[in-house]
């Protein structure tokens, strides 16, 4: 019975693969909807967006991959100052005492096309992957070219891999560029919240934007990525991988719409100073994955290290069962844990007694951080390899207070505010 | 190239065509249901062109075909998905069988004779040709296969199970409605029933002397025979030597059956059933019980 079994499955495959498949056109598209509010209750940015994954195999990686995505973002985010124990002066708004301020009226559109050229060659034995991407917003555009090369061993249970990427982004900030540590003051606002420089005032559109004739024109940035990795099937239920990843970026690494408060001998902010960070950042990463299959189910068990010259380091821990319930569907709950230490230059205000330093920046994203997601992706299988899936996640991310952080640390009303979003992504695979 | 004698069609009855040719050193034919007796000629031109096309390419006889050109060939050679696609099956039946069901027996299998009077050749030469074969000399890639020196690959042993396969899904496309029937020497595949639901009747070669068997009545499916019941060889004392070779000896299987004939989905899956069961020698039988398949085997006097 057994003999007679696995020959039908083995001749089956063999009618079925010598039949000739059509040239599908393997199409994933999705629609993520993304909400994000702070534990002050504040709205903060809510992201739509639409991605188009299309995809054209001719044999086993043998393919080209385009991607498109759009992203429409609204909302507000904290522009870096902390809240204080006294209300604070921007150039245009007031911020009440004990609330963060945030840089409201922040609206974008982000349009990201990719494609991937990957192609088998030394007998199958090894492959390439090719890809070219550029995105494009209001004030960001990025251009970026990666090439992979994988190599199997001879028995195939080792395949060792390398990859490279090259990514140049320009940034021209809505309002003009900030000369950094220069004053906001020197800015004139909008009537959204935005700053624009004072002495740039010439071709603003109505509602405050410079026009964006010279886009080229702006602060640049080269970053250079390396990747290798390895992975190996342990036996038939168990597959490792690992991976070191080292980058480089050299060019404009601040956000230009993040500021450092000054505060004077009273606690009161003297002045905020646009933010400056190097202008060349060493990123280093290693990962560990561990597959292992548990009957029709399998679990996905992965860790990463990371450190940057900038005195961040983070350990990211993340865990997710694929579960199969019948033929049709497949569920998979996901947790992951991060935890992320602050940048050496990572400050919640300056003294305005002291000189300034090198570099400085209060966004909370470079500070402590905890982050903990949790998220179920349900996937369910249609006729003709199509299916439909939703995936819910939930991430909380907790900034460390800023308790012996600072000498004064009574001036602040309290630490950056912990935030948590929500995403929600619907998809649908289907073949052309 | 291979000097072909176009098939030939003729009306059984009314709608039943039956066209026939040769392939594979075979006797073929296909029964197809059809009003019209163009597309019957077309069907049936289409199904020898088929099973031409796979002989030319997988016979490991002719120099040119793309077996012929793996076996003369040192070092990786790219291949075709579909020769890809047999060689796969190939290694997972070695797997499967542990090793009984292996294509690289060809080494062995031309040193023997099964004209139904040569002696078996001498044991140290097939024990020196038994070290070319084993399918663990082979390695693949996905587009590409290697052979150790002296290893031949012999599709023999699937070659015309998958034509007789192949055929029938072909004929299957390029009728919609309408009984289908492929038998290439004995190798049959009922592809579709008969348009009145009787099923296809199958005879089935038995040994001079015999009782004759009444045959098969199959509605769909596939039968496969293995052995053969004029192609063996004589050993000294006047013993048949069946022509299926057991890959780890070199040797016929003693007091194997004569033939064996096996029930299946398709008739690669029967094929390689029948072969293995071949290899059980007399416990042929029980192998084909444990398996649960409907089956006939027929022993040597």
């Amino acid at each position: 019975m057994q003999l007679n079994k696995k020959l039908g499955l083995a001749v089956a495959s063999l009618l079925v693969s010598t039949q000739g498949h059509a040239d599908d056109w393997l199409v994933d598209s999705g629609m993520l909807l993304y909400s994000e509010t702070d534990s002050e209750g504040q709205d903060r940015v809510s992201v739509v967006e639409p991605v188009v994954i299309a995809t054209k195999e001719y044999d086993t990686n043998d393919f080209f991959r385009y991607t498109v995505v759009f992203d429409a973002l609204t909302g507000a985010s904290p522009n870096g100052a902390p809240a204080l124990t006294v209300s604070q002066e921007f150039p245009g708004f007031v911020v009440a005492a004990g609330e963060t301020p945030l840089d409201n009226g922040f609206e974008d559109q982000r349009l990201a096309m990719g494609v991937v050229r990957g192609k088998p060659f030394d007998h199958g034995a090894s492959r390439y992957e090719m890809g070219a991407n550029f995105s494009v917003e209001r004030d960001y555009l990025s251009l970026g070219s990666s090439l992979l090369v994988a190599k199997d061993s001879a028995d195939k249970q080792t395949t060792v891999s390398g990859s490279l990427g090259l990514s140049f982004d320009v940034i021209s900030p809505r309002g003009g560029l900030r000369p950094e540590f220069g004053s906001i003051f020197d800015t004139v606002t909008a009537p959204s919240g935005r700053f624009t420089l004072k002495d740039d005032d010439d071709d603003e559109d109505e509602d405050g934007y410079e026009d964006d004739d010279d886009f080229l024109e702006g602060e640049k940035k080269l970053t250079l990525e390396g990747l290798i990795g390895i992975s190996h099937v342990l036996n038939q239920y168990t597959v490792l991988s690992a991976n070191y990843g080292l980058s480089l970026s050299n060019g404009y690494l601040s956000d230009p719409y993040k500021v450092v408060a000054l505060l004077d001998t009273n606690g009161r902010a003297e002045d905020y100073l646009w933010e400056k960070r190097p202008d060349k950042r060493v990123r280093q990463t290693l990962a560990g994955k561990m597959v292992t299959a548990l009957g029709e189910h399998s679990l996905h068990l992965s860790y990463r290290y990371f450190r940057d010259d900038w005195g961040i380091a983070s350990h990211t821990g993340d865990m997710e069962f694929y579960l199969r319930a019948g033929d049709k569907w497949q569920l998979r709950p996901h947790l992951r844990y991060s935890r992320q230490s602050a940048a050496d230059f990572y400050v919640p205000y300056l003294a305005a007694s002291d000189d300034l330093p090198t570099y400085a920046s209060s966004d909370y994203r470079l500070g402590g951080l905890t982050t903990a997601t949790a998220g179920m992706k349900i996937i369910y299988h249609l006729p003709d390899d199509r299916r439909i899936s939703l995936n819910l996640e939930q991430v909380k991310q907790n900034p460390d207070s800023w308790d012996g952080l600072t000498l004064n640390s009574e001036w602040i009303a309290e630490g950056p505010p912990s935030v948590t979003f929500y995403a929600i992504t619907i998809g649908y695979r289907t073949k052309w | 190239m291979i000097n072909r004698s176009p098939p030939v069609v003729r009306q059984r009855r009314p709608g039943l065509w039956l066209g026939t040719f040769e392939a594979m050193k075979s006797p073929c034919e296909v029964c197809v249901e059809c009003a019209d007796e163009n597309q019957a000629h077309v069907l049936v031109e289409q199904a020898a062109n088929e099973a031409w096309r796979i002989e030319e390419k997988f016979s490991r006889f002719l120099p040119e075909s793309v077996i012929g050109r793996i076996n003369r060939a040192t070092g990786w050679q790219p291949v075709d998905e579909e020769t890809m696609a047999l060689l796969k099956l190939a290694d997972t039946c070695w797997q499967a069988t542990d090793g009984l069901i292996d294509i690289t027996i060809g080494a062995v299998m031309c040193l023997w004779r099964f004209d139904g009077q040569s002696p078996p050749p001498p044991r140290h030469v097939v024990a020196e040709a038994r070290k070319s074969v084993g399918w663990d000399k082979v390695e693949l890639r996905t587009d590409a296969v290697r052979l150790k020196e002296g290893v031949q690959l012999d599709f023999g042993g699937i070659g015309k199970e998958y034509a007789v396969d192949r055929v029938g899904m072909q004929l299957l496309q390029a009728l919609p409605k309408g009984g289908v029937l492929v038998n290439f020497g004995g190798d049959v595949l009922a592809a579709r029933s008969k348009k009145d639901g009787q099923p296809w009747h199958i005879g089935v070669e038995t040994l001079v002397g015999q009782e004759k068997q009444s045959g098969l009545a199959l509605v769909t499916g596939a039968v496969a025979t293995s052995g053969d019941t004029k192609r063996f060889a004589v050993d000294g004392k006047g013993q048949r030597l069946g022509h299926v070779l057991n890959p780890k000896t070199g040797w016929p299987v003693p007091h194997g059956p004569a033939t064996v004939t096996v029930v299946g989905g398709t008739a690669t899956q029967a094929g390689l059933l029948a072969t293995c069961a071949m290899l059980q020698g007399k416990y042929a039988g029980d192998f084909l019980a444990r398996e649960g398949v409907r089956h006939y085997i027929q022993w040597p006097k």
